[in-house]
């Protein structure tokens, strides 16, 4: 792979490490282990289908910190993410307040990397 | 038999109705299907043609109905049987189990943060995601978390960040059996399914929204957090286009019937928009425009006049998507020129009509109702008493027909009044 | 071919105050021989490696990644090791996702004794990560593919 592209997802990766759900799912996972009801595949199955989801928004965030307010074309150019799927993930992330729109670039609504 | 009414449906009719009647000193059963009150009235934006701000008129009606002490509210419930005890009914009511405790839960929502399953809003029109546990909107009565029970993995999560300990996965459905003397249907209406008219693309083009997800976007509480974006690209919508007459007066789908508020509606979106974006250009493609009502008229004219709005009397052919953009071109016959016109677009609205909701037709069979053809529950004397379905059955709101809240809430204190009077009348009170 | 041949694998070990930082202490005095690939960074508990200490770990260039804590039951505060154990699974799960060989990163138990365990575990782990190749981050720098 591509080394800018691994790094890029390097990034994302801790971007989805430290998002509020990832890191309660990880906090608690002993308890859902021992307590849930979920069977060890399900466990794995959640993680995985999770991280996915947090990975490609943790790509999204770190794209915007990196590269400062981008629009959705431009965020489409960069992750390689289909435009509609980015446009839930941004909507997504305004509803936790990890994103916010900026404003315009031409046209374009621009998001930007919410300030905590 | 019980001295008690039932109102089916907590919108802005059912809510009504039970005011009245609790008014009148009268027990009420509110049983609405939902997690909360409201109905459809709760996820608008402004109303026509005042510009009220939806919410901000609804919900002090919400809070006094849910306060009131002659008012037990059944909310996540559902009528399952229902035999007539002469006088009165006997009806057996299923509340769902939400799996929180209500007399617990305070809704601080802490629960909603922790749970890791994502899904979509029914209350945003499926745009923005909420979690397998949830409180349905902010104003939500009663405001208390429920657990959609087909998504949950049953992780627990919630059960260990709820600090008032309300979640119980043990907790089972309910029935429950009442007694009441009369019954008032205000079950409401649902916004027709425009997929079926495949010349518009809605579903396949995302550029193609309805106007209830319209609504959503340009509520300040919703996805977008008001601002307008369309849904492939946000980018900022500069032409829009709103499609009358989707899905009424249409003799294809079996809807023949004009939906009454689709005209208004559209105008006052059409409003909003230019209010947001004054460099918009918004055009209406209308057969009629049917402003009927106190202020309609003047409302219209003030959309054209100061809002520059265009209203275009012609039938809208088809939409095109232009793949490479998402934009759309709009065919339509332009009734007043006599041409043909194909206009781009960045943003279509279908104005889609008003549909009986899921379940009525079995509603109708349990509570022997008749229909009048197109599912809308019907009366003997439809004329001189609009709210008479049946001997101590009454009908309001758009559950008698599409109309707008004003007319709703009139007919909702005509049943109410009815239902009370029926109850002297059998004895009852 | 003379350049791969080369290739030193750059390894970080996250090693816990009580147990397994001592093993590797005890490998030291006991003279025991093992890869100076490894760089040691001594942590009071396993249990206080996030996942983010890992990944960074790999954005900045290491081809391997170790983490050792004290076996299940010995841990100096009870349930650190636990919790480690269960992070290394989201850990693996992200590697997968993110495209690195999930062989890059271990979990292991050393006890403050086992020495001569340390050093095999280190001697077996840096020839893993040579025959895994240098990360993708740092394949211009061998020659890389």
């Amino acid at each position: 792979m591509e080394e800018n592209e691994l790094r890029a997802r390097l990034r994302a990766a801790r971007e989805a490490f430290s998002s509020e759900r990832v890191r309660w799912l990880l906090g608690r996972s002993r308890h859902v282990a021992e307590v849930g009801k979920l069977t060890p595949e399900e466990a794995k199955e959640l993680i995985t289908n999770i991280l996915k989801e947090e990975l490609e928004r943790g790509r999204i965030l770190s794209e915007l910190k990196e590269n400062g307010p981008l629009t959705v074309p431009e965020l489409s150019e960069r992750t390689g993410l289909p435009k509609q799927r980015l446009m839930w993930h941004l909507i997504c992330m305004m509803k936790d307040g990890r994103v916010a729109i900026w404003g315009k670039k031409g046209d374009f609504y621009a998001f930007s990397a919410a300030k905590r | 038999m019980e001295p008690a009414v039932l109102v089916l449906g907590g919108g802005i009719a059912g809510i009504q109705a039970a005011l009245d009647v609790a008014e009148q000193n009268v027990h009420v059963y509110l049983v609405e299907r939902s997690p909360s009150i409201g109905g459809h009235m709760a996820m608008l934006d402004k109303t026509f043609p005042t510009l009220d701000c939806s919410l901000c008129i609804l919900t002090p009606k919400m809070v006094d109905v849910a306060r009131h002490p002659n008012v037990e509210l059944l909310t996540y419930s559902e009528v399952i049987d229902l035999k007539r005890a002469n006088p009165g009914f006997k009806v057996k009511v299923l509340k769902r189990a939400r799996y929180v405790d209500e007399s617990k839960c305070t809704g601080c929502g802490i629960c909603t943060k922790h749970c890791p399953i994502e899904a979509p809003d029914e209350f945003n029109m499926g745009l923005s995601p909420r979690r397998a546990i949830y409180i349905p909107f902010p104003q939500a009565v009663p405001k208390v978390a429920v657990i959609d029970y087909e998504r949950c993995i049953r992780c627990g999560l919630c059960q260990l960040a709820c600090e008032a300990g309300a979640i119980d996965f043990k907790q089972k459905d309910q029935e429950l059996e009442l007694q009441v003397g009369a019954i008032i249907v205000a079950t409401g209406f649902r916004q027709a399914d425009v997929s079926a008219l495949s010349e518009y693309g809605y579903g396949r083009y995302p550029n193609v929204i309805t106007a209830l997800e319209l609504e959503r976007l340009l509520n300040a509480a919703g996805p977008t957090a008001g601002e307008l974006l369309r849904p492939s690209d946000g980018k900022a919508p500069k032409r829009i286009a709103f499609i009358q007459c989707v899905g009424s007066r249409d003799v294809r789908l079996n809807r023949p019937y004009c939906s009454r508020v689709c005209c208004m509606y559209a105008v006052k979106n059409a409003i909003l928009i230019k209010e947001h974006h004054p460099e918009a250009d918004v055009t209406i493609y209308f057969i009629d425009i049917r402003a009927y009502g106190k202020g309609f008229e003047e409302f219209v004219q003030r959309a054209e006049g100061e809002f520059g709005i265009k209203l275009v009397r012609g039938r809208v052919a088809r939409l095109e998507e232009d793949s490479s953009t998402g934009d759309l071109w709009l065919a339509a016959e332009d009734v007043s020129s006599g041409k043909v016109v194909m206009e781009r677009y960045d943003l279509v609205v279908l104005s889609a009509g008003l549909v009986p909701p899921e379940g009525s037709e079995a509603l109708a069979k349990l509570l022997g109702l008749s229909t009048d053809g197109y599912g809308f529950f019907s009366g003997p004397n439809l004329k001189l008493n609009p709210v008479l379905a049946q001997d101590g059955i009454f009908i309001c709101g758009c559950a008698a027909g599409p109309k707008d809240i004003p007319d709703s809430v009139a007919e909702a204190s005509a049943a109410a009044m009815e239902a009370v009077n029926y109850l002297r009348e059998v004895g009852l009170l | 071919m003379a350049k791969k041949d080369e290739f030193e694998p750059l390894i970080v070990a996250f090693c816990c105050n009580w147990c397994s930082y001592a093993g590797a202490d005890l490998a030291g005095t006991s003279r025991l021989e093992y890869p100076t690939n490894v760089r040691i960074i001594r942590v009071m508990c396993s249990g206080r490696v996030d996942p983010i200490f890992v990944l960074e770990a790999f954005r900045l260039g290491a081809d391997g990644v170790l983490l050792t804590g004290c076996h299940p039951g010995d841990c100096h505060y009870i349930d650190g090791n636990l919790k480690a154990e269960m992070r290394a699974r989201y850990i693996r799960a992200c590697l997968e996702e993110v495209g690195l060989e999930p062989e890059r990163f271990r979990l292991e138990w050393v006890s403050a004794s086992e020495g001569v365990r340390f050093a095999e575990l280190i001697k077996e782990f840096t020839e893993t990560i040579k025959r895994l190749g240098p990360s993708p981050l740092r394949r211009r720098e061998h020659g890389g593919e």
